[in-house]
């Protein structure tokens, strides 16, 4: 910040400057810093230039900020794994989702503003390999899976980043959305079959499509699986 | 109305003494609304001046006032005595002074000054008077300022452009409130949001659990509402049933009654239908209907004809013995008969016979329907038909007595 001041001072000041109050405060600036240090609380990077340069770059050209919408208290997990969290999830999503296609470089040059190791971004991609362009939803169910072990743990957290509902409420998706992730996610995992996936998929069309206007919330497949492990006696 | 309390002699005859007591003032003016029967005293008010009581002049060398509340009796004839004295002396000096002779006729004695200097004895007094003034306070001067020696040696100096003031030091504090101001600012307001936001998430799954529960609940509900109205409606169709069955069982009851009842009705009916002749032997009906009566009235003709012979022969017995009694009697007036009655019934029963003898040839030319056999020839007279119809069982006697068929 100091830098950028002291740079000032190379700039010509009016020559008869005698005190303090003369020194002139761009009106804007008050609000941009404060906009820019609750971003930084609130997103808490690990490299807060980096992430600074990604905020402002992304400012100035009016892209979705990478700011996280409520404070994350970070997993101890966190530096161990692949560092995603929900919330830069979250982030990735809102930035890259109005994109079907995302390009990869794209995506790493976003990966790296939230400040996140490169090699965990290959190590999710390593699950599904593509080669320059990724779809985004694809992505989005990869990041979910590796947040979540389990399968429906992993919808859970899908359903939880893509829904509009309010926060701690039910959180519903559209049961299209569910279930492409959902479908994506079973063909990579060699443990379920394709007929399990169907029928699952179709038990649960059947309770929310009457009901719920096509929306599947967390609670309609979570006591599901329940139910269904229960009676798989697995 | 002042009281003066006696210094020189008190007599603590109560805690106070009293030259006069003291009274409560009785006000023109109410202190209170109404007075409760406050007693009227009357008024005792008048000039402080001219009271008597108050002590003008010489406080030094007066009297006493002896206080008049319980008076000591020695003390008061003392000072009766006293005053007795005091009154002998001032006689005793009044004699005792010259005085001048007593005015002549139309002369009046009068009080000269005999003086070298005549004294003006006027009533009023000379007043003068007098008047003194002093000026206004003035105020306090101010003191005048100390000027001290001047001391020391004159310096100066001269500030050229650009050394008065130094950017780096005279940002600092303006860069002090605004980061600081910044941040800490950000930092409040982030909390802010997050407590909001946290309550909101807090509020929603709350809602969430709610309608969940909710759900459950009405589920429930509905789930007990169907176990009763299917209880409801099992309990319906089993009182039906039992109704269906008590009705049932009572129809049985009824039916096998009546069965029972009418059991025999029709034997009794019938029964009575033939005892009432409504099924009859169509022969023996026309037996009944065509045969015999017209066999009571051939049974009538015949006992027609047997009695108008019996009439006829009666007539005959009557005239033969009446035309034999006759001849009898005439005889008899001639010669008295003697077995007249056993006669007559000799000739009777003969009369009879022959009569019967008669009737029957004649009954020989009616025609007849021989059913049985009719003995026409006998002794006795029989009907033509057997002994058993004993209501044509006639005597003798009840013949004769038929004097018309």
């Amino acid at each position: 910040m100091l830098g950028l001041l002291n740079s000032r001072r190379i700039m010509p000041l009016p020559d008869t400057m005698f005190c303090s109050q003369q020194i002139h405060i761009p009106p804007e600036l008050p609000d941009i810093l404060k906009q820019f240090t609750k971003a930084a609380i609130r997103t808490q990077p690990t490299d807060v230039l980096q992430w600074s340069a990604g905020y402002f770059s992304a400012l100035s050209r009016g892209d979705p900020l990478p700011v996280k919408e409520r404070v994350e208290m970070p997993v101890a997990t966190q530096r161990t794994d692949t560092g995603l969290t929900r919330g830069l999830l979250k982030i990735l999503h809102k930035q890259l989702a109005y994109k079907k296609i995302v390009d990869l470089r794209e995506l790493q040059q976003k990966w790296k503003t939230l400040c996140l190791p490169m090699e965990k971004l290959k190590f999710i991609l390593k699950m599904d390999p593509v080669e320059d362009k990724v779809e985004w939803m694809k992505f989005l169910a990869l990041g979910c899976s590796a947040l979540g072990g389990t399968l429906h743990s992993a919808m859970k957290q899908a359903c939880e980043i893509l829904t509009e509902d309010p926060e701690g409420g039910p959180a519903r998706i559209p049961f299209e959305t569910f279930s492409f992730i959902f479908t994506y996610l079973s063909g990579l995992d060699p443990d379920r079959t394709e007929k399990e996936t169907i029928l699952f998929l179709k038990n649960l069309e059947e309770t929310v499509a009457d009901r719920k206007e096509g929306m599947i919330g967390v609670s309609d497949f979570f006591i599901e699986d329940k139910k269904k492990l229960q009676y798989l006696a697995i | 109305m002042t009281s003066t309390v006696a210094d020189s002699s008190p007599r603590p005859t109560g805690t106070y003494t009293f030259a006069s007591r003291p009274r409560a003032l009785n006000c023109q003016r109410r202190r209170y609304r109404e007075c409760f029967g406050a007693d009227e005293e009357p008024v005792h008010y008048g000039n402080i001046m001219y009271d008597r009581r108050v002590i003008r002049g010489n406080t030094y060398a007066l009297h006493s006032y002896p206080p008049s509340t319980q008076p000591d009796p020695v003390e008061l004839q003392r000072q009766q005595e006293a005053k007795r004295k005091a009154l002998a002396r001032r006689r005793a000096r009044e004699h005792l002074r010259p005085r001048s002779p007593e005015p002549v006729e139309g002369r009046k004695h009068v009080d000269v000054q005999t003086e070298l200097y005549l004294e003006e004895l006027a009533d009023r007094i000379i007043e003068v008077d007098m008047e003194c003034q002093t000026d206004a306070f003035l105020d306090r001067p101010p003191t005048p300022l100390f000027i001290p020696a001047k001391t020391g040696k004159d310096v100066a100096t001269q500030i050229l452009e650009g050394e008065l003031f130094d950017f780096d030091i005279e940002v600092k504090p303006m860069l002090e409130v605004l980061v600081g101001k910044t941040i800490e600012q950000s930092l409040l307001e982030v909390m802010e949001e997050e407590e909001l936001a946290e309550l909101q998430k807090q509020q929603q799954q709350f809602e969430e659990l709610r309608n969940l529960e909710l759900a459950e609940v009405q589920r429930l509900e509905e789930q007990e509402r169907r176990h009763q109205q299917e209880k409801e409606r099992r309990r319906e169709q089993q009182l039906q049933q039992l109704q269906k069955q008590n009705e049932t069982a009572q129809k049985i009851a009824a039916r096998a009654y009546a069965q029972v009842y009418l059991a025999d009705l029709i034997p009794s009916v019938f029964g009575s239908l033939r005892d009432n002749g409504y099924f009859y032997d169509p022969t023996e009906r026309d037996i009944e209907i065509g045969f015999l009566p017209w066999l009571m009235h051939e049974v009538d003709k015949t006992i027609e004809y047997n009695m108008v012979g019996r009439v006829v022969l009666d007539m005959l017995i009557r005239e033969v013995v009446e035309n034999r009694l006759n001849m009898f009697e005439q005889l008899a007036v001639k010669e008295p008969k003697k077995t007249l009655p056993d006669n007559k019934d000799e000739e009777q029963g003969e009369s009879f016979t022959i009569g019967s003898e008669q009737f029957a040839e004649e009954q020989e030319s009616l025609p007849t329907r021989s059913f049985q056999d009719v003995p026409p020839e006998k002794d006795s007279f029989q009907m033509p038909f057997g002994d058993n119809l004993d209501i044509f069982d006639m005597k003798e006697s009840d013949v004769s007595e038929d004097k018309e068929p």
